[in-house]
Formats: C-alpha cells, structure tokens, sequence
C-alpha cells in the first residue's frame, strides 16, 4: 500500500474522507488486478469512453463536501501535508446558484430522449460500460458510435474505437473491429495531438520505437506478489499482448535468421474462413499522427488474431499455428516466422493471438523533389498461417490461410479534420 | 445538408464532452458523473457521495 494512502486512510475510517478512483484504461480488469496488488480498496471508476474529458493523468483532486474543487492536482511529494492542513482540516461554504456543468450519468444515459443519433450514442456508451465485450446489443451499440463517428466530433470517433476494440474482445467480434478501433483512435488524435490518454490508447498496442514505458509489465510481478500474500490473484480476462507487456527500444530486435517456413510448397489444404477467422490490425507510430509531422519510417505493430468459427476448437494436442511472413525488399520484422501461443485446454474456443513489430525502409527526408514519384502511402506484407482445427464432428485438421498486411505509410489527406469545435482548447499533454 | 453544416449541429447536440479543466480549477463545481465500478459490482455517481470530503484520483494502471 502506497504512503500516501496509508496516511489518509485512517481519515476514511472516521467518516472525514471518501476516496474514489476513475482509470480511463480499455480493460478494466487490469485496474482490479492492480489495486488488489496495491492494497486499493476505495471504489475505482471505470471509464474507458474518456466520460471525464481528461487529456492526462494523473490528476488529483480534493473535492468538498459541497460539490466544489478546492485542491486541485497536488503534487504527490507534498500531497499529504498540503491536502490535510489544507483541505482535510477547513470548512468550506456552500456556493450560491452556481449549477454543475453537465457531465456523464449512466443512468441517465440509458434513457436518453436526445434526438438522434445523438441519443442513441449515449446509450449505447451506457450499454457498454454495463454490458462489456459482452453487451448483448454490442452490434447496435457499435453502429450507433460509428454513426456519430462519421460526422461528430474527435472525442466521438475516440469512442467509436473503444466500443469496437470492446467488440473486438467478445464473441461478437468482427474481423476488422480492432483495425477500425485502432484508425478511429489514429483519426482522433491527428484532429487532437496533444490528447495524452488516446495517444497512449494506440502506444499500448503500437510499435517499441513509439513506447514510452512498458503499459502492463508490472503485472506478472502483481500476481507474485498478491499470492506470496495469500490470496488469489485476480484473472486478467483479456490476454496481455506482446505490445503491452513490451518496454521501449530504439530498435525493432531482430530474431534468428534460421526460421523454416512451414508451407514452402503451398502443399497444404486451404481453409477460405470456414473454420478460422483471420483478423489482423496495425497500429503505427502516434509520431506520424500530427498534421506537419513525418516519420523517418514506418514502425508499426502488427496484431493477428486466429479465431474459431462456429463449432470448431483448437487442437490442443498439436503444434501450436505459425505465421509465416513475407517481407517486402528493405523491410524488417522481429522473426518471419511466429508462433501462436499453445491454445490451453478447456480454452480450444478462445481466439489466438500473437503481435511483432515491422519496420519500412528509411526515407529521405531531404528537400522534396518536385521530379520524384511521389512516395507509396501504404505497403503490403504477405504471408500466411497454419493451424491444426478440430471440426464439430471431432475430426482434426491441418489448414492453412494466406494473409495480407496493409501497413500505412502516411495519413491520408483530410484524416482528424472532420471538425473540431474543440480544437482550439488548451491541452494538458505532458508528454 | 453539406457534411461540415451537419457536423456543427452534431457537435451542437451530441454527448457532452466535459472540459478537463474542471477537475483542476480551485472554487468550480465538479460536474454530474455516474460510472460502473471496474470489477462490474455496479455503479457509483459522485453526486452520491455530497456530504463529506472527497479525494478523487484519476489514474490509469500502465
């Protein structure tokens, strides 16, 4: 448990002080994991859809019994001093007339009479935050972002991403909610450069080169340490993915060169989606996402994710599936060959995951040259997966898929300028 | 309607987006919040908790 909580702790047990805690993070069960593993059990918000309008965190605020914000981001170094003699200690007046800006009630939203689409946004963000990857009207609710997302504002197409990677994490997913989920998010932030917490939405699965810190690596230690207690850590429902547990590197690590492709033949059955979903999602450098910025390069993350149709189930017994990959000329990868995390048993159904990052080749940034071709906005990487599936009449089968990355090289022209009524407000970015 | 007019009235009209600076600035009221708690046991609305003194910490685990 953290100093500070433990010095103010003891004014929560007399009834002098609430404490509350609001994570913007897309999954909230790592928020559960982490303040089991730091002793945190004041009530802890969950607001993926950034209902708060926060642009950075952390922020911290001493909130009087009235309603009012009397101390406002302390600093943690002198936090305790300066919110118990300052706050904690006085008495404050109630203030006269002034109403609440309006803000983000679930409740509300749920019955919202707002025209539409507007209305209809509102509730399925409410939908979601009840419901989860596993809102029974998910489908519905992701329309209704996507339609608000279309036309509305930065924070609306920020949004539209979150309820599609919310999809993305369910059994309702579609095979290109987390792509849309990441260029939504993109989209947003070229119209809002300086927004931190969507910045740091596309870092968590994006490229080392663009990491600030490792998001999750804290993790695997949180659980030592919560079972070395005695107690029984909490389950991160939603698979750490390589990105998140990544630490940052100024370059991409290069894997053995000795990979085997496992199809050089192409001898082997195809699977056309019938048995598989292959998905897969790229997720830039946030560098390129500012309207004067170029990027030297084209470090991106590449997620691909191998899902069971219908009845099928991974066969637990096999070799685990592998993706081989096809670089073009002056590109490079962790490994070309890349293997799926063993499916675990009574989990044949879950999808399989694996991320790595690529880069492009170098581009010269001298002076334009109004002669030269103009440079390739996006590039292909080929490849493809094998996988052992088992069918609902139990027979097993070797399969394979061949797949297409598209991997942008720049924004298109007019991405994040859909209107910005906002645009011109202050950020807070401190990055 | 041209898409730039439709996206003003949108904007006009849609979800309330909250300025981040009410959450820093000393003597202004916090507005209206009502969220699920993140293991999913239920919902909590800061207007619930008027009465006494509130420490709110917005974080994030990464």
């Amino acid at each position: 448990m953290p100093v500070w909580y433990e010095k103010l702790k003891p004014f929560v047990e007399e009834g002098a002080l609430d404490i509350v805690g609001i994570v913007q993070e897309q999954h909230p069960d790592r928020a559960v994991l982490y303040a089991q593993w730091r002793g945190f059990d004041f009530p802890i918000l969950w607001d993926p859809f950034g209902a708060t309008g926060l642009e950075v965190v952390p922020v911290l605020t001493g909130i009087d019994e009235h309603g009012v914000v009397r101390v406002a981001r302390p600093g943690l170094d002198r936090f305790v001093d300066e919110f118990v003699a300052a706050f904690l200690q006085e008495s404050f007046e109630a203030p006269e007339g002034e109403e609440p800006v309006p803000g983000f009630e679930l409740t509300r939203a749920m019955a919202s009479e707002r025209e539409e689409p507007v209305g209809s946004a509102d509730r399925a963000i409410a939908r979601l935050l009840l419901g989860r990857s596993g809102a029974p009207t998910i489908g519905a609710d992701v329309a209704a972002l996507e339609a608000l997302a279309d036309v509305g504002r930065p924070v609306d197409r920020f949004r539209a991403g979150v309820a599609r990677r919310l999809r993305y994490d369910g059994p309702a997913a579609s095979a290109e909610d987390f792509q849309r989920a990441v260029d939504h998010w993109r989209s947003a932030l070229l119209a809002r450069p300086d927004q931190y917490i969507w910045r740091r939405r596309i870092q968590q699965w994006g490229p080392r080169l663009d990491k600030p810190y490792a998001f999750y690596d804290w993790v695997e230690s949180a659980r030592a340490e919560v079972e070395a207690r005695g107690e029984v850590p909490v389950e991160v429902l939603v698979p750490l993915s390589g990105s998140e547990v990544a630490g940052a590197s100024q370059a991409i690590p290069i894997g053995e060169e000795d990979d085997r492709e496992p199809d050089p033949t192409g001898g082997v059955a195809r699977d056309a989606g019938a048995h598989a979903q292959l998905e897969t999602a790229v997720a830039r450098h946030t560098a390129a996402a500012g309207p004067r910025i170029r990027v030297p390069s084209g470090s991106a993350r590449v997620h691909v994710t191998l899902r069971p149709r219908g009845p099928s189930k991974w066969a637990v017994d096999a070799d685990p599936a592998q993706l081989w990959l096809e670089l073009p000329d002056g590109w490079t990868a962790e490994r070309r060959l890349i293997e799926f995390p063993a499916p675990r048993e009574g989990r044949e159904q879950r999808p399989l995951r694996v991320d790595f990052g690529v880069s492009s080749p170098l581009v010269d940034l001298g002076p334009p040259d109004p002669d030269a071709p103009p440079p390739p906005s996006e590039a292909t990487l080929g490849g493809y997966v094998v996988y052992s599936i088992c069918l609902e009449d139990g027979t097993c089968v070797f399969r394979r898929q061949d797949v297409e990355i598209v991997v942008p090289l720049m924004d298109r022209a007019g991405d994040g300028d859909q209107g910005d009524p906002a645009g011109d407000r202050k950020g807070k970015g401190d990055d | 309607m041209p898409t730039s007019v439709a996206a003003l009235l949108l904007a006009a009209l849609s979800a309330d987006e909250i300025d981040p600076s009410v959450w820093s600035t000393s003597g202004q009221r916090i507005p209206a919040v009502e969220l699920p708690l993140i293991d999913g046991s239920g919902t909590l609305s800061l207007a619930d908790l008027r009465g006494r003194k509130l420490l709110l910490i917005q974080f994030a685990s990464w």
